[in-house]
Formats: structure tokens, C-alpha cells, sequence
């Protein structure tokens, strides 16, 4: 009998190596008898995702990004062009069987806007006459990148200095340095790490949340595209600290194209004696390996995401739910994002006052250089649009910022660049950092659009468990529509209490972090009004 | 065992601070009404209707007070809690919510099974709810019944609420996963997986609203009653009479004796018993078919005892037999003990009235 937490590894192999890419009934029989469980319960964890289809898809799997940053960049656009070439229509199948056009909110690749998925192949920068050679006779260049891997042994001195101190005292060095989760929560890593250390039992995780998704954000892709290694030594650094044995890495379904690469330096790890049995001699196991997601973006939620590891669909746990105390199968478990763990390493490796406390940033939008760049805190928003974007874009006028995400704030232009890009700064006017994501939207985006299209992706990806959340996302952009139209007091007062309400009553950051972006987007849109 | 206080709507209450109670808990062992839709203790289901929300109002250290909504059945209790569930907050919040379930529910509550026996109807009616914000977002669906069994279970898709207590009850305690969801987010569904749903009829007893109902027929006794008078025949039927009897004790305070007379007095025509000993075990109507050939003889004489001149009404707690014989043309209801306890609770109440 098979381990139950291997049921959506297995489902995604079998689809995967499917021609049609589904799950047929004959796997899921087979399936019935490795794992011990019903049919009905495979069914029930297959539909949750979107990559995962109990009916025949294509044989080539399209994924078209529908984030707001893609919808805006050319998408919109676009759509209609991928739709005739390939026979197909947004969600179906083509009727020869040969594409399937899989909408996927946010594929983390927004510098690249507008971006789409052959199978494993990323396209981005995509034009009419690009999308006609990609489904036309292919293209050579692809900009799934590859980077140079390999490392050697002198670039793990973060991990190599941690076995030489005590977890306490390497909790406590990621104190001083004030180290805060990346994820878009902010949460002090050492008090995270601490509360696991102290955990009682023997059995502890650690998990990488390599699930990125918010749309707008791409710099996990980025990290992991280019530094894996010093990630994983984040994890081996963590596991040292607070006790654990065994560590996995979510990946994404939509990063499956690093995942090979990924599995091949973990084994190259274990055979220096970076990871595994006995690490650098020192007598303390980890080991770690990697899991994919299935297109499910609630997964990057914490608790989504454990539901997800031990074989299962991915709804989020009843709150209060603490991971660190009761996390994957009710053990112990420090999960962080990847760029946290990427920090961590550093902490060590520079030391706790030597560290210099930088962010991944992702700009994107009507800029000249959109992309990933570390950049240290406290600099104004527009020196960071300036210095690392490039500057806005020639004949483009910045309307707004949206900052952190999706589910952050968005700002005026002018307000904006004033702005200072640190925890503080943005607090005061009600934003974070969130994820470092930067959208600079240009007076082409319409912002009842821009708001439909964001609560389109949430609806779909919301993982329906809680009232607020589900049926409040339905009726809010229903009720935006209705004011696009009517402009109406009531719909504008129906619109807040619903707000309102998801934020006081739903379960997760999802339900409650939706009002911030809405509440932030409709000022805007009342100001424009106005004028 | 620590005994913790708190006050919930302004009523001191005390509780084992190591059972690791929630706030729920603690006011339905006091009696104390939190409207709750989707909690069940004995099954793991919280926080997913959200009406329960109640209000915590904590004293801080500088003398400030602070107020934080919070679900009760996902709020463990702590010593010195001041709960308000009907707080002004509290009672905007899940009225607001009760809209939005409502919003997503159809309603032709006459025409429905659960009708005065609904849960959200209760809630709704407790908060006044006159005038509904949120517009209609239900599709509405036709009712179904489990293929190839006997509609003991009606499904009306189009009022599910999403609580989750069918799928719990049905895989946590029956272990039968007759119950899954499908897809997630807006288009989250709860589904009968008619493979493995043997028509038992739990979910429909679990289910707060009129989604899953389990038919209950006695209308259709007093319908013949009506129509028949005393050509009616009531036959009680089962593997085991003396089983069926203790659970009509149970359920409706009168054994077959008391309610043979009651019948009488209705105006039946004759009343019955029959035990069948040798009727095949198993779940439902699924393994009775499988042996329908070796189990023939005592097919026959069910029949035989529920067919004759006139409309039958048939008494039972077993699934499969009932099932059985509700294919009998004759058989115009088959009655569980839940049945007969509303049947005795409307007589008593025609008896009052003449």
C-alpha cells in the first residue's frame, strides 16, 4: 500500500504521461487499490485543481495567464488570436483534441507580460506574429531560462558557520537581523523558527512554500531559477536550528519546468555532504525533496498548502491553525517562503549585524526595465521605478501602484512616488510590502476592468470552504459591474458592506486581504470620477 | 480540572478549562443559543458557515477596550471571556452573512421537506431578516433522487449551503465517502457519488436545510386514511419485531401494542405483524439484489403479507426491506419510527381539537 501523501504526486505523474492529459477511470481504479481509499475521495482531491482534469484535455496543454497585469499588457488582446489558431476556447478543449487552452491566473512571469504556457515551455513578450510561430512551427528561443548551475563547496558559509553555533543562537542572530517572511505576511521568521525549536516532539518539517502565485509576483521564479542552493541552505540551516529530519519544497505546477534540475541538485547535495545523512560531519539528517502543485494558487496559504502536501485537496484549514505547533500530518512545522529561507542563509553567512536587509522587488507594468532586482529598503518609490525599473515607459503616464500583490494596495501616481518603499513608511498609508510586488499601471487601465479581472482570479481560486469569502467575491464583482453601469449610492453602500463582511468573517488571508486591494482601487476610481 | 468562567451574553458561565472547549461548546452546555449552521461536535466541521460569529471584548492593560469578531465554534474558551453573540457588530456581521447564504439558497420553502424543521429559516427568522440585500445567485436545479435505490434521499442541489456535514458525516463516521466535493472556490459542489451512496438517508437527517432531504411519507398515510377509511391496512415488518418494537419505544414513547389500538382508532382497517428472520443482511437494496435469487421465498412472503385488497402502510426500520417493498403497487407509505412519533404528535393534536 502506497503513503496516502503521495496520492497528488502520483495523479500529476499519471496525467502528465497521459496523451490526452487526463486522469482516466482505469488510473483511478489502479489508484483505489495502491492507496486503500475510494474512488470518490481521488475524484473529490482531483477537482480541486486546475491542472488536474478527469476528463480529456488536448495533447498539448495551453496555459494563458489571466492576471490583471497580463489582461492589460496584451492578453485581452491576444486572446482572441490563440483561440482561432488553436480551435479552442478558454477552458475547452479544441475539437480535433489536440489543444487545450487552460486559464491560469498569474503564472509568475508578469516582467514578460503577456505571457503563456505550452506544456512545460514558458513564452513570454508574446505579439500576434510571436504567438503565430509558437502554434504555427514552433520557436527556438523560449524564455524558460536556464541558468548555470553549479556551485562549489565554498558557497554554503552560511550553513558551514550555523553548525558551529546552537539554534538558539542561530534563532537569535535571525532576531537581531529582524528578519520578516517574504510571503506577503511579514511575520518574524525568528519567532516562527523559535515556536518549532520549542515544539515538543520528535518528528518536525520543514516546508518551502515555493508556491508563488500572487499575481504580479515573480520573484520566487527568479531565486530559484538562479540560487536554488543558497535556499536549500536556508532549509538545512533551519532544520539544524529547530530539530527537523525531513524537508519539502512545494513547487508550483507551473515551475515544473525546474523541477528535474532541481531533484539533480539536491542528490549532487547529499553526495558533498550538504544535505542528507550526516551532514558536514556533524551528525544531524535532513532530507529533503521536492513536491509539485497542480494550479491551485490558495495552495501558497499555509495551511492550503499542508492540506495539499499530505495528498489531498488543498482547503485551508479551519483558523486558529498554527503550522509550528500542529502543522503537516499535526507535527511541528516551520514553513517559509523561499526568499526567507534564501535570508536566512545570508543572516548567517554575513552575521546578524553585518546583514543588510534587502528585498526582492518585481517590477512590472509601464516601465522600461520591468523585472526582479534586490533592493535595500528606505529608498523612495520613485527612485526605485527610476533606478531599477528603467523609468515609466515613453509616452506613458503612471495612473497607479499597486504594491504587494494583488491582494495589497493600490496608490494614486502622485502619492506614489513620494512614497518610501519600507515597512513603516508603507504601513502609515495602510500598504505593505506584501510580496515586493510593483505594478505600475498606465491611464490605459480601466479600473472597474482592472478590479473585474482580479476578482474573476479570486473566485476561481478561492478555495470555497468559508460563506464570506465565496459568496461574498460573486456578489462584490456582481454588484461592481452594476455600479460600473448605474453609479448608484446603494450599489456603492451594498459594495462596502460586502467588504465589510469578508474581512471580518472569512477564514483566510485570502477573504480578508481581497478588501484592502478593492477598498484602495474604488477610492481611486471615485476620485477619477470626480474629476 | 481547572473550572474556567466566562460570561456569554451576560450570562456567567463555567467551564473544564482542559477540554479544550470552544466558545460554541461552552454556551450549548449552558444553554445558551449561538445560531451555528455548519458546527457539529461530534463531527470535524467548524468554521465554514461563519454565522456563529460573536464578539470578544477584552479589557487591555491600559484600560482600553478591545472588541474582535471571531467564529464561537472556532474560538477555544478562556478563562475571563466576555462573548457577546449579539452585539451590534456581531449581529450585523451574521446578518450579512445569513444574506449571502440566503442570496445563494432557493427558497420555496412550502414545497419543501424541511419546511419548519430548517435550520437557516430558524436563523433568518431569529435575525428579522425582511429585506435582502444581495441579489439571487442560485441556478436553479431539479430534484434528484439515487439512481437504481429507493428515493429514500431527495437531493436538491440548489439549497445546498455548503456546510460540509453531509460529506463529514457520511466519511468520518459511516467511512463510506458516499459524499465529495467538486472543484472549489464558486463553483465548490457537494456531491452524492451514487456508487457509493446506499441510500441510507444520514446526510439527509445532518443536512440544516432542505439540500438533502429523507422522504418521509406520513402525508401519505393521512391521505389514505382520508380516501380509504377503513380499507386501509397497517402491517409492521421486520427482520427482527422485537428490535423493531424497542426502537418504536424509543423514538416515539409507544410500542406496537399501544400503537395498534391508536390505529384502530384512527379508523385502520386491520393492523399486522410479521418478522422475517431469514431477510439477507447487508447494505441496502444493492446486496438484497445481488441475492435475489436464494432470497426469493422470503421476497414472496413479504409480499404476500403487504399485498391484499386496499392500500398498505408499512412500519419498519430496515433500509433494504423497506426499499423492497415500496416496488409492492399496494404499498402506499412505508413509515420509520421518526414517522410515527409526528404521526402520534398530530394525533394527539386532532384528538385535542375535536
Amino acid at each position: 500500500m502506497k503513503v496516502k501523501e503521495y496520492i497528488l504526486q502520483e495523479m500529476i505523474r499519471v496525467q502528465r504521461e497521459d496523451e490526452a492529459h487526463y486522469l482516466r477511470d482505469e488510473s483511478l481504479e489502479r489508484m483505489v487499490r495502491e492507496f486503500q481509499v475510494t474512488k470518490s475521495f481521488l475524484q473529490d482531491a482531483a477537482s480541486f485543481y486546475g491542472d488536474l482534469s478527469l476528463v480529456p484535455r488536448g495533447t498539448t496543454i495551453i496555459k494563458v495567464c489571466t492576471s490583471p497585469v497580463c489582461h492589460f499588457a496584451g492578453k485581452r488582446e491576444l486572446i482572441g488570436l490563440v483561440e482561432e489558431l488553436t480551435g479552442a476556447k478558454m477552458g475547452e478543449t479544441s475539437a480535433d483534441g489536440k489543444y487545450f487552452l487552460e486559464p491560469v491566473g498569474c503564472l509568475g512571469a508578469c516582467d514578460l507580460a503577456p505571457v503563456m504556457m505550452v506544456d512545460d515551455t514558458l513564452y513570454g513578450n508574446l505579439t500576434e506574429e510571436k504567438i503565430k510561430e509558437i502554434l504555427g512551427h514552433g520557436v527556438e528561443e523560449d524564455d524558460t531560462v536556464e541558468e548555470d548551475l553549479s556551485w562549489n563547496m565554498d558557497d554554503f558559509q552560511g550553513l558551514k558557520r550555523a553548525v558551529t553555533l546552537s539554534g538558539q543562537e542561530i534563532i537569535q542572530e535571525l532576531e537581531v537581523a529582524g528578519l520578516t517572511g517574504r510571503g506577503g505576511a511579514g511575520f518574524p521568521a525568528a519567532v516562527k523558527w523559535r515556536t518549532v525549536r520549542e515544539a515538543p516532539g520528535q518528528t518536525k518539517y520543514i516546508v518551502c512554500n515555493g508556491d508563488e502565485g500572487e499575481p504580479g509576483t515573480f520573484k520566487d521564479r527568479y531565486i530559484l531559477q538562479r540560487d536554488p542552493w543558497k535556499v536549500v541552505e536556508g532549509m538545512v540551516i533551519a532544520a539544524y536550528a529547530t530539530g527537523a529530519s525531513q524537508g519539502y519544497i512545494y513547487l508550483r505546477g507551473e515551475y515544473y519546468y525546474l523541477y528535474e534540475r532541481f531533484c539533480r541538485g539536491l542528490t549532487a547535495m547529499e553526495e558533498k555532504g550538504l544535505l542528507g545523512k550526516n551532514i558536514l560531519g556533524r551528525g544531524f539528517d535532513f532530507h529533503v525533496v521536492v513536491r509539485m502543485g497542480a494550479g491551485a494558487y490558495i495552495c501558497g496559504e499555509e495551511t492550503a498548502l499542508l492540506e495539499s502536501l499530505e495528498g489531498g485537496r488543498g482547503q485551508v484549514r479551519t483558523k486558529p491553525s498554527i503550522p509550528a505547533l500542529r502543522g503537516l500530518h499535526g507535527k511541528p512545522t516551520l514553513i517559509n517562503n523561499v526568499e526567507t529561507f534564501l535570508c536566512a542563509a545570508e543572516v548567517l553567512e554575513q552575521g546578524a549585524d553585518a546583514y543588510e536587509d534587502k528585498k526582492y522587488v518585481c517590477i512590472s507594468g509601464c516601465v522600461n526595465g520591468p523585472g526582479v532586482y534586490r533592493v535595500p529598503f528606505g529608498l523612495s518609490l520613485m527612485e526605485l521605478l527610476e533606478k531599477y525599473g528603467g523609468g515609466i515607459r515613453e509616452g506613458a503616464r503612471l495612473q497607479f501602484l499597486h504594491i504587494g500583490g494583488l491582494t495589497g494596495g493600490c496608490v494614486d501616481g502622485e502619492t506614489a512616488l513620494e512614497l518610501f518603499y519600507d515597512k513603516a513608511a508603507l504601513h502609515e498609508v495602510g500598504l505593505s510590502v506584501g510580496t515586493g510586488a510593483i505594478f505600475a499601471a498606465d491611464e490605459n487601465v480601466d479600473l472597474l476592468e482592472y478590479m473585474d479581472c482580479g476578482l474573476d482570479f479570486y473566485c476561481r481560486e478561492s478555495c470555497g470552504k468559508c460563506t464570506p469569502c465565496r459568496e461574498g467575491l460573486y456578489q462584490l464583482r456582481r454588484e461592481l459591474g452594476e455600479y460600473g453601469r448605474s453609479g448608484e449610492e446603494t450599489t456603492s453602500r451594498r459594495i462596502y458592506r460586502l467588504l465589510d463582511t469578508m474581512e471580518a468573517g472569512s477564514n483566510c488571508g485570502l477573504g480578508q486581504g481581497v478588501p484592502r486591494f478593492i477598498r484602495s482601487a474604488l477610492k481611486l476610481y471615485e476620485r477619477s470620477k470626480k474629476v | 480540572m481547572a473550572t474556567g468562567k466566562m460570561t456569554i451574553d451576560g450570562k456567567p458561565v463555567t467551564f473544564d478549562q482542559e477540554g479544550g472547549l470552544t466558545v460554541l461548546q461552552v454556551a450549548t452546555r449552558n444553554g445558551i443559543w449561538i445560531p451555528s449552521l455548519c458546527s457539529e461536535e461530534y463531527l470535524n466541521v467548524r468554521g465554514n458557515c461563519r454565522v456563529c460569529m460573536v464578539e470578544i471584548v477584552t479589557k487591555l492593560a491600559d484600560g482600553k477596550v478591545s472588541r474582535k469578531l471571531t467564529p464561537a465554534c472556532t474560538t477555544l474558551a478562556m478563562d475571563g471571556m466576555v462573548v457577546e453573540p449579539f452585539s451590534l457588530r456581531a449581529l450585523e456581521l451574521r446578518r450579512s452573512i445569513v444574506e449571502l447564504i440566503l442570496a445563494n439558497h432557493r427558497r420555496n420553502c412550502t414545497g419543501c421537506h424541511k419546511n419548519k424543521h430548517c435550520q437557516l429559516q430558524k436563523i433568518a427568522d431569529d435575525l428579522h431578516i425582511v429585506e435582502e440585500d444581495y441579489q439571487e445567485a442560485f441556478t436553479p436545479l431539479p430534484e434528484k433522487r439515487i439512481s437504481g435505490l429507493h428515493g429514500i434521499l431527495q437531493v436538491n442541489r440548489d439549497r445546498c449551503i455548503r456546510c460540509g456535514r453531509c460529506k463529514a458525516y457520511c466519511s468520518q463516521v459511516l467511512g463510506r465517502h458516499g459524499v465529495m466535493t467538486i472543484g472549489k472556490g464558486w463553483d465548490m459542489k457537494f456531491q452524492i457519488h451514487e456508487a457509493f451512496c446506499n441510500d441510507c438517508g444520514k446526510c439527509g437527517q445532518v443536512c440544516p436545510v432542505g439540500c438533502l432531504c429523507v422522504d418521509t411519507q406520513l402525508e401519505k398515510f393521512w391521505d389514505a386514511l382520508d380516501r380509504f377509511g377503513n380499507q386501509v391496512k397497517v402491517v409492521f415488518f421486520a427482520r427482527n419485531l422485537e428490535a423493531l418494537n424497542q426502537q418504536l419505544k424509543e423514538k416515539s414513547g409507544y410500542h406496537m401494542e399501544k400503537l395498534t389500538k391508536l390505529f384502530y382508532q384512527l379508523g385502520v382497517g386491520e393492523v399486522r405483524r410479521q418478522a422475517f428472520p431469514d431477510w439477507p443482511e447487508g447494505y441496502g437494496t444493492l446486496a438484497w439484489t445481488a441475492q435475489r435469487e436464494t432470497s426469493f421465498p422470503v421476497w414472496r412472503r413479504l409480499e404476500e403479507t403487504v399485498t391484499g385488497e386496499g392500500p398498505v402502510i408499512g412500519i419498519t426500520t430496515d433500509v433494504s426491506m423497506k426499499g423492497v417493498v415500496k416496488e409492492v403497487s399496494e404499498v402506499r407509505a412505508v413509515l420509520t419510527p421518526e414517522d410515527v412519533e409526528l404521526l402520534i404528535l398530530q394525533s394527539l393534536l386532532d384528538a385535542a381539537r375535536i
